[in-house]
């Protein structure tokens, strides 16, 4: 043990958890019932909370008046069929109790004049709901507020600006990790007898609010003996061109029109039934096929929009969106006033770890919570992450603390871990190439609509031919001047590695469902496809498996699916 | 994208570098204006500099930071006045910062390192008669300068008056034992029970090929340790010295501590040591000792206050954990510090630093950072 002291600083825990979100405060909190000692760490500033910190602060929830069967319903329908209904209904169900305890921590939701909670219905479902946090459009902060407190009050320890690197396994199970201090590039060594992570999405890192996630919980899973699933699924998000705005999916329903080069409201072709009033996986693949029509760049015009809209959706309150429009305006660009040009970017994927409803993973002693666990294929209801992030982190939570609360701390192997921290310092000792260009490459394969939002065989082949290139060539070849670059370099490697993965089920996944279009198998296909794509790694091999949704098991057998309010034509003839 | 940082703004508190999600952002805290600490310290420790290294938990660089100012560090966390905290302006936000204990963790942790044996990368040797507080100290900013010193101590012991620190029950005997244990790793030579005047005179020493001569037997020893004829002493038995260069009347020969001035605490001790000592420097390189001495430091004026968040002082009779001084080096405001954009390109255009800086001082452009587009637009 002492050669472990002389390799850096060691950290002795008994559940630890990676990444200070939400879903890792949730896990935290109820993990100190179970033992003494819970550590969180994150690789930002440990009072950051993760993405919830950029969000509105709403939750989706189904209050006691409401059907949670009812939310499920729609969860399938709007989900393709393709929805693992136990673990939606055990976030559904459970969703209720942790808004309470958020309210019983003092995070407050925005109530009628009567005092009851104010729904408000989702992305055209019938009774999906998300419940409004205060202050309005900045309740994330507030949420992430509570936790921290609650978390310090239980005394769990915190510590930022440390990446995790790897998970430590004695034989088969967990008994630790490593990391480093991306300030001083201290060299951590963390004794757990479970570890949760909670790192959150899988993205390509694009602003704004998505910049923070990277392929973590893909790159330390797999590596650590994890399945991923839903890779397929990316996320394409409609943004203004140039800056960035909060609250485009308020706007829409006031009055304002995503409009295309020629002013036409474009999506009420592809939709008569929603119109603009849908998720912007589905929007963004009409604009795909009016680009191909010659129909770009698109705009958000406003002013279709009342006085009193334009009122209410104008930022103020002294925070990022104020400032924001105030210096917009100041440059001679009012979106309330002019057109202004709007588009889609692909940010993030869905895929996430496989895990069962407490979250635990194949590998004894590794859970997942949050985003970092596999939930959905893309379509997305407002207010879905932090309901999932608070009942999967609660919940495994307990998982995870009654797990390390019934095992011994296993012992650590001082070999492995220096060969870890070895690999860690050749990369800082070294010249070679910088994170950030290898991450323009992967961009450059991936983005292209044609790659990930109108899928074909040809074009994902051709994708994943770069991105294995990438990963063979410059991969192992970038290096870092400071422990900064070296948390980039570290997530490089990880994007790289899920992009390979986001391709590679793409291509596996011969039809068209949810999230996932393919222009050459444009059909949904139930008696192939009512199936996930599994992601494992053995030895060093990445190893590709299907497992089919275990319907007969099911409340709800698929009947009415979500895509077929959409008529898009055939584009592929078209596409490059 | 972050685009400015306004060096004219900025205070230095430091906020921004602690709540950016990218960590773009750092701080330099070697700055001319001297923080008010720094200018409240008889001498002139650049406390905002080590603490800022504390802040980043760069315990190594913290260490060396301090050690370039204070030669034993451990000792002197225990027994100086800090007068430092009086002027500390976090005061005005709540209460001062801790530096006393900080510094007693930092001084700690020397003591727990490796001691460094610097290169020797000067000719001339320096003799330095008496092991307490003031040749100690001057024979360590000499030895850091790259002089080979030998102290000459007429008792068995080393320390001088700080044994007497121990006996008055203010500084523990470990600390004093590991630091001086520490000083002679570092190769500074001792040699004990060799009285000056005595056991060795100053011909000796010059036969020696000894170039400079530092007296600092303190002020017990005055009137009772015979100085030979050739070094004038006043009636009171204080060695003359010029006020400036700590010169005696005799060519080569220094004096400074109890045999100059009456009983001073301890930082003021160190700090005409350390002006000694850049005396001795300057007479072995041939220079002018009057000329071209270091000019007083602005101070700060642009101080941190409104806006900072109120954190609770941290205290604890047994020193600090490493937990605790992190936390209490958080409270340190960087007075005069400069925050800067050290990597641009992981800005995501959260404003958070612009929001939360409290002099106004960062500019966002609300443009965000352009990378391959997912449309092929116009």
């Amino acid at each position: 043990m002492s050669d472990l002291k002389n390799m850096g600083m060691i950290v002795e825990t008994d559940v630890l958890v990676i990444g200070g979100g939400v879903a890792g405060l949730w896990s935290s909190i109820k993990a100190r019932e179970f033992v003494n000692r819970v550590t969180i760490v994150d690789k930002g500033p440990k009072d950051w909370g993760g993405q919830a910190s950029l969000s509105g602060g709403g939750m989706v929830g189904v209050i006691p008046e409401d059907s949670v069967q009812k939310s499920l319903e729609d969860f399938v329908y709007y989900y393709d069929g393709l929805c693992d209904q136990e673990l939606m209904e055990m976030i559904l169900a459970n969703s209720y109790k942790r808004m309470q305890d958020l309210e019983r921590l003092g995070y407050e939701f925005i109530c009628d004049e009567q005092g009851r909670l104010k729904g408000v219905p989702q992305r055209a479902l019938d009774h999906v709901k998300c419940y409004i946090g205060q202050p309005f459009g900045k309740g994330g902060k507030s949420m992430v507020g509570v936790l921290v407190k609650e978390a310090d009050r239980l005394g769990v320890q915190r510590l930022g600006r440390i990446v995790v690197t790897d998970i430590l396994k004695h034989q088969d199970s967990v008994c630790g990790a490593v990391g480093f201090n991306s300030r001083n590039g201290q060299f951590y060594i963390f004794k757990a007898r479970a570890v949760i992570l909670a790192v959150g999405n899988v993205g390509w890192k694009i602003s704004y609010g998505h910049n923070t996630c990277a392929g973590d919980s893909v790159d330390i899973g797999l590596r650590a003996g994890a399945e991923i699933s839903n890779c397929e699924f990316a996320r394409l998000w409609l943004v203004p061109r140039y800056f960035s705005w909060e609250g485009q999916t308020y706007l829409l329903p006031l009055g304002a029109r995503l409009v295309n080069a020629k002013g036409e409201s474009f999506m009420d072709k592809y939709s008569p039934v929603f119109g603009g009033n849908t998720d912007p996986i589905f929007i963004a693949r009409a604009l795909c096929i009016e680009t191909l029509k010659g129909n770009a760049p698109f705009y958000m015009d406003c002013s279709g929009m009342s006085a009193e809209s334009v009122e209410m959706m104008t930022p103020k309150g002294r925070d990022w969106m104020e400032i924001n429009y105030l210096k917009l305006r100041d440059m001679g660009m009012d979106l309330f006033r002019d057109k202004t040009e709007w588009m889609i970017h692909l940010r993030w994927t869905v895929m996430g770890i496989h895990a069962d409803l407490e979250g635990r993973t194949r590998v004894p002693g590794l859970f997942v919570c949050g985003r970092a666990r596999s939930t959905d294929p893309t379509p997305y209801s407002g207010g879905l992450s932090l309901c999932l992030c608070a009942v999967t982190g609660n919940r495994t939570g307990e998982a995870a603390g009654k797990f390390a609360d019934s095992q011994k701390q296993l012992p650590i192997d001082s070999a492995g871990v220096k060969s870890l921290k070895d690999r860690l310092s050749a990369h800082l000792s070294r010249e070679g190439i910088t994170p950030v260009e290898v991450l323009r490459e992967v961009r450059e394969a991936v983005f292209p609509y044609y790659v990930c939002a109108l899928k074909t065989k040809r074009n994902l082949q051709k994708a994943l031919a770069k991105i294995q290139e990438i990963r063979a060539e410059l991969i192992p070849r970038m290096a870092a001047r400071d422990p900064h670059y070296l948390m980039k370099l570290i997530e490089v490697g990880g994007i790289a590695l899920f992009t390979e993965l986001f391709l590679r089920a793409s291509l596996m996944r011969t039809e068209s469902r949810a999230g996932h279009f393919r222009e050459d198998y444009p059909d949904r296909d139930n008696e192939n496809w009512l199936s996930w794509v599994i992601v494992g790694q053995r030895e060093h091999e990445i190893a590709f498996r299907t497992e089919q949704l275990p319907i007969a098991r099911y409340k709800i057998k698929p009947t009415r699916y979500y895509t077929d309010n959409f008529r898009f034509p055939r584009v592929e003839h078209l596409l490059p | 994208m972050i685009t400015n940082i306004d060096p004219m703004k900025c205070t230095g508190c430091g906020l921004c570098v602690e709540i950016c999600p990218l960590d773009t952002l750092r701080l330099d805290p070697f700055q001319e204006e001297i923080a008010p600490c720094q200018g409240a310290c008889p001498a002139h420790v650049d406390i905002r500099g080590y603490v800022y290294y504390l802040k980043q938990e760069m315990l190594d660089e913290a260490i060396n930071s301090l050690a370039q100012c204070l030669p034993f560090p451990a000792i002197t966390g225990h027994i100086c006045y800090h007068p430092c905290e009086s002027k500390c302006a976090r005061k005005e936000v709540d209460e001062p910062v801790n530096i006393n204990l900080l510094e007693c963790y930092v001084g700690d942790q020397l003591l727990k390192a490796q001691a460094v044996r610097l290169p020797i990368t000067h000719a001339a040797k320096v003799a330095v008669v008496g092991s307490g507080p003031a040749g100690l100290s001057v024979a360590y900013f000499l030895m850091r300068n790259g002089y080979e010193v030998t102290v000459f101590e007429s008792s068995s012991d080393i320390g001088g008056m700080l044994r007497g620190e121990v006996s008055k029950k203010k500084l523990p005997q470990d600390i004093l034992d590991m630091q001086i244990h520490h000083i002679k790793n570092m190769g500074i030579a001792f040699e004990t029970r060799t009285t000056f005047g005595k056991s060795v005179n100053l011909n000796d020493l010059w036969d020696d090929r000894y170039r400079a001569v530092f007296l600092a037997t303190g002020f017990e020893s005055r009137n009772v340790t015979p100085l030979p004829n050739e070094i004038p002493t006043n009636d009171k038995g204080t060695v003359v010295v010029d006020p400036v260069t700590f010169g005696a009347d005799q060519k080569g020969v220094f004096a400074g501590g109890g045999m100059i001035m009456n009983r001073a605490p301890i930082v003021k001790v160190i700090a005409a040591a350390k002006r000694a000592a850049s005396s001795i420097d300057r007479y072995l390189q041939g220079k002018d000792l009057k000329k071209d001495k270091e000019k007083g430091a602005k101070p700060v004026k642009n101080l941190p206050k409104q806006g900072v968040t109120r954190k609770t002082r941290q205290e604890n009779s047994a020193g600090f954990t490493e937990e605790m001084a992190a936390k209490e080096a958080q409270r340190c405001m960087s007075c005069g510090g400069k925050a800067y954009i050290a990597h641009p390109e992981d800005c995501m255009t959260c404003y958070e630093c612009e929001v939360n800086c409290p002099s106004g001082a960062i500019e966002v452009h609300p443009f965000k950072e352009q990378v391959t587009l997912t449309l092929p637009l116009p």
